[in-house]
């Protein structure tokens, strides 16, 4: 091995590079940019908190009964949506236009005779118009369905008051107890905990992987490596086509140093941008990649070192900066989407996600969400970093191969 | 003018046909993208569809075993779950590990302490990593709980008097009978007179009770928009998922494209083509016109192929308004050749061209809907997207292939991309103009 050789070619790759002013646009920009627009696309996973209030509206309201005042009591200050009140009335084909425009998260219309209906015993209807396809509105019908809960029984069990038939009617009470019944709906004796069973966090580092930001950071950090490595794969087929590899070889290099050279620029250009990216998210986003730093160093590594391998296998292979373009965009964006880089695999189907945690971006994003929301170190992530390794001896192996025959030829 | 025109167009065709390779790549990357996410959100090859059951534990409660049973077979026919039993040790094992998305924990003595009166605390144990699956069980499980506490509220509201056996000390006889001793409350029963008035009141309060629960006197009906959708488009709604992604992707690739043929425009200018063209009887607006006409021409083809393989490889339904369909690819394609064409006159060189349409291609491709629908964006993003050129083409494709739509209702859609291209090429003549006078141009 020539070290001199190894470190010049790795400064050549460094300066052309730097060189290029637009390759900061792939190298820092677009992943910050995916990482906060898809964050915000996809919204917070979990039950509460939200960038912005959405609106849940309420038509009919005039005259307002005692059942429906109780309905929207508790949802009046909620955290997750503004109740906007309307005294007029609204068709169906209104709320569904105003929930198709987005202007609200949900609306709910009280038909016109709703308070003589429910005086009459007549059972009458709430309609509620939703979209499951949004978070916003299914957080409020998650609300509105607790609140009706606890209206709709209190409303139903009236009709079992009766004082005079009590005495002799084991099915009818004396009294309905409003303050117990509010105190026990407030305070049940029946309850659900949840507990996520991740790793313990500190006051200030909230997020898990509740929220899509804990996914977006990592996984388009691991995206843009990969695609910045696949698409630098011209440059070798440019060495080539230009002669400057000829070049070199003048200095009498082996294939080892040459491969060296080039694998090892891809890693410093690579692991540069990985630690600027996971910088970056980390104080912009107060993201935080777990209690094991040697399991976040030793996965950005191998994952960088697997991409490098990669495009220098693409380099090797492709005859034009073309086919290096193209092939480098094809792996680029194929190798994200069936890893679980666009979306979380739990979402797909099991095929799906087989094939995926075999792939190394499948791998790799397993890791981060494991050292993120479990707090996973070295030895339970093994066996996911010891299929990265796989994956780099058999690109590595295989660029080695490919890069001697074209040495040679 | 027309001549000159012509032969502009037939010049910049013939050089962008000669690179074969690269419309092939903006052609397959959209086939790749939408088959990759058929298989995962729509099916498809391996048979398997949509989110698969969630992999739920349950485990404590001291349950008898039919009760057990009955549990297990009744969340698993829901459809919703696959669930196993398990001990506290291996149910926290296997939800750490991600191997189960959630466990119900019930408490030791669940039905003494339940039947007692006593608190009761279900806890589940969810997966830190599946934020949706063990959501669902989660939201599922906090609907049953709230229709539960309402109802026993409401009981304790109205029979104040009928206190849980532990208050009225009668524990003994609960405790017995939850634990396998049925005869002490038997014994009760038949020899204290009062307590079998009682115990049979209270069955008949119970079961009156339950009744009346059953017809609610005021009912929630629940509207999706999903379903009233489908209801609205009847046969013609699409559940195919590839009618979306494919136009989706094909928009977005047919932005590389435009961006691609707009950048010709430097290209010449760097190697002095665009100066000797200029010499000959064209001006300045013919050659952006004559640009522009090429990439119209080439991002409708390239649409137009994309859909029409769509409609061979994936059943994309672009059979039921044809006429349609060219009238959205032909503004679509014109709308984006004249963005880009403004864009790259904007600045001064290729590549900070390709740095500006970069950025912009990407960023309008998330905004626009090109990746996700954009009804699943906040409402800022949402109407962020709506001054996107490719919004208007998304939504027009997806009016047309996955509602089945005809002209009409994209005839609005149309009017504005046709719009963005006219006020786009406008501009693009003027900086061309502009800069050809102050000799950066050519």
């Amino acid at each position: 091995m020539n070290p001199r050789l190894i470190a010049t070619v790795v400064g050549l790759r460094l300066r052309r590079v730097a060189a290029d002013r637009a390759n900061l646009i792939w190298l820092i920009l677009m992943p910050l940019v995916f990482s906060y627009l898809m964050g915000m696309l996809m919204g917070n996973w979990s039950a509460t908190g939200s960038a912005s209030k959405p609106t849940f509206i309420v038509f009919g309201l005039e005259p307002a009964t005692e059942a429906v005042t109780a309905l929207l009591a508790p949802l009046a200050d909620h955290p997750d949506f503004e109740l906007v009140r309307r005294d007029t009335t609204a068709t169906p084909e209104r709320a569904r236009s105003l929930l198709e425009d987005r202007v609200v998260a949900g609306a709910l219309l009280v038909g016109p005779g709703f308070a003589d209906s429910l005086r009459a015993g007549l059972a009458p209807t709430l309609d509620f118009y939703h979209d499951s396809d949004r978070t916003s509105s299914q957080r409020v019908r998650q609300a509105l369905e607790a609140a009706y809960a606890a209206t709709a029984v209190r409303a139903t069990v009236q009709s079992l008051v009766d004082p005079a038939a009590a005495p002799e009617d084991p099915g009818k009470a004396a009294a309905f107890d409003a303050a117990t019944y509010d105190s026990l709906v407030a305070h049940p004796r029946v309850r659900l905990a949840v507990t996520s069973l991740g790793r313990n966090r500190t006051a200030d580092l909230t997020l898990t992987l509740t929220d899509s930001r804990q996914h977006s950071g990592p996984s388009y950090t691991l995206m843009f490596i990969l695609m910045f490595l696949l698409m630098s794969a011209k440059d070798l087929v440019l060495e080539r086509r230009q002669r400057t590899l000829d070049r070199l070889r003048l200095a009498w290099p082996t294939t080892a140093d040459l491969v060296a050279g080039f694998f090892l620029a891809g890693m410093v250009v690579g692991l540069l941008q990985a630690a600027l990216l996971l910088g970056f998210n980390a104080v912009l986003f107060r993201l935080d990649y777990g209690p094991s730093p040697a399991c976040l160093a030793l996965v950005v590594v191998l994952f960088v070192a697997v991409s490098s391998a990669a495009g220098l296998l693409l380099g090797t292979l492709s005859r034009t900066g073309g086919q290096a373009d193209g092939l480098g965009m094809v792996f680029g964006l194929a190798l994200p989407a069936l890893g679980g880089l666009w979306w979380p695999l739990e979402i797909v189907p099991d095929v799906m996600q087989r094939i995926g945690r075999s792939l190394p971006t499948g791998q790799a994003i397993t890791v981060f969400h494991d050292m993120i929301g479990r707090g996973w170190g070295l030895a339970e992530t093994a066996p996911m970093l010891w299929g990265l390794a796989a994956w780099l001896a058999i690109l590595l192996g295989l660029a080695v191969y490919f890069f001697r025959r074209e040495i040679r030829g | 003018m027309i001549r000159g025109l012509g032969a502009l167009v037939r010049k910049d065709l013939l050089r962008q046909l000669k690179d074969a390779k690269g419309f092939a790549i903006y052609m397959c990357v959209p086939l790749l993208l939408t088959f990759i996410m058929g298989i995962s959100f729509g099916g498809g090859v391996f048979g398997e569809s949509g989110i698969s059951a969630v992999p739920l534990v349950i485990c404590g409660g001291d349950l008898p075993s039919v009760l057990e049973d009955r549990l297990a077979q009744g969340l698993q026919e829901s459809g919703f779950f696959q669930v196993t039993w398990a001990d506290t040790a291996e149910a926290a094992r296997l939800v750490s590990r991600g191997d189960a998305s959630a466990a119900l924990v019930l408490p030791d003595g669940l039905l003494r302490d339940f039947f007692s009166g006593r608190a009761v605390e279900v806890q589940l144990w969810k997966d830190p990593n599946s934020a949706v699956k063990a959501g669902i069980v989660e939201s599922i499980l906090a609907g049953v709980m709230r229709q539960y506490q309402a109802g026993e509220a409401a009981y304790r509201a109205l029979w104040p008097e009928d206190a849980f056996p532990e208050a009225a000390g009668e524990d003994d006889a609960v405790d017995a009978l939850f634990g396998g001793e049925p005869d002490r409350l038997l014994r009760s029963l038949r020899e204290d007179a009062t307590f079998g008035r009682e115990f049979l009141d209270r069955l008949e309060r119970g079961a009156v009770f339950a009744r009346t629960l059953e017809t609610p006197s005021i009912s929630l009906e629940l509207h999706d928009r999903q379903d009233w959708e489908a209801a609205q488009g009847d046969a013609r709604q699409s559940r195919n998922l590839h009618d979306y992604f494919l136009p989706a992707f094909a928009v977005f690739f047919m932005m590389f494209s435009a961006a691609a043929m707009a950048r010709e425009l430097h290209r010449e200018r760097e190697t002095r083509t665009l100066a000797r063209l200029l010499t000959g009887p064209v001006t300045v607006g013919t050659v952006a016109l004559g640009k522009w006409l090429t990439a119209v021409i080439m991002c409708s083809l390239q649409l137009l192929v994309l859909l029409a393989c769509g409609g061979l490889l994936f059943q994309l339904r672009v059979g039921s308004a044809p006429v349609a369909l060219l009238f959205v690819s032909v503004a679509a394609a014109a709308a984006a050749a004249s963005v880009y064409l403004a864009l790259g006159l904007v600045v001064r060189t290729e590549k900070a061209m390709d740095a500006l349409t970069t950025v912009f291609t990407l960023t309008c491709g998330m905004l626009g809907g090109n990746f996700f629908p954009v009804e699943f964006m906040p409402p800022a993003l949402h109407y962020a997207g709506l001054v996107t050129f490719n919004y208007w083409a998304n939504r027009a494709f997806s009016d047309l292939i996955t509602r089945g739509e005809g002209l009409a209702s994209v005839t609005p859609a149309i009017v504005v991309l046709w719009t963005i291209a006219v006020v786009g090429l406008v501009l693009a003549i003027a900086i061309f103009t502009v800069r050809q006078r102050k000799g950066v141009a050519a």
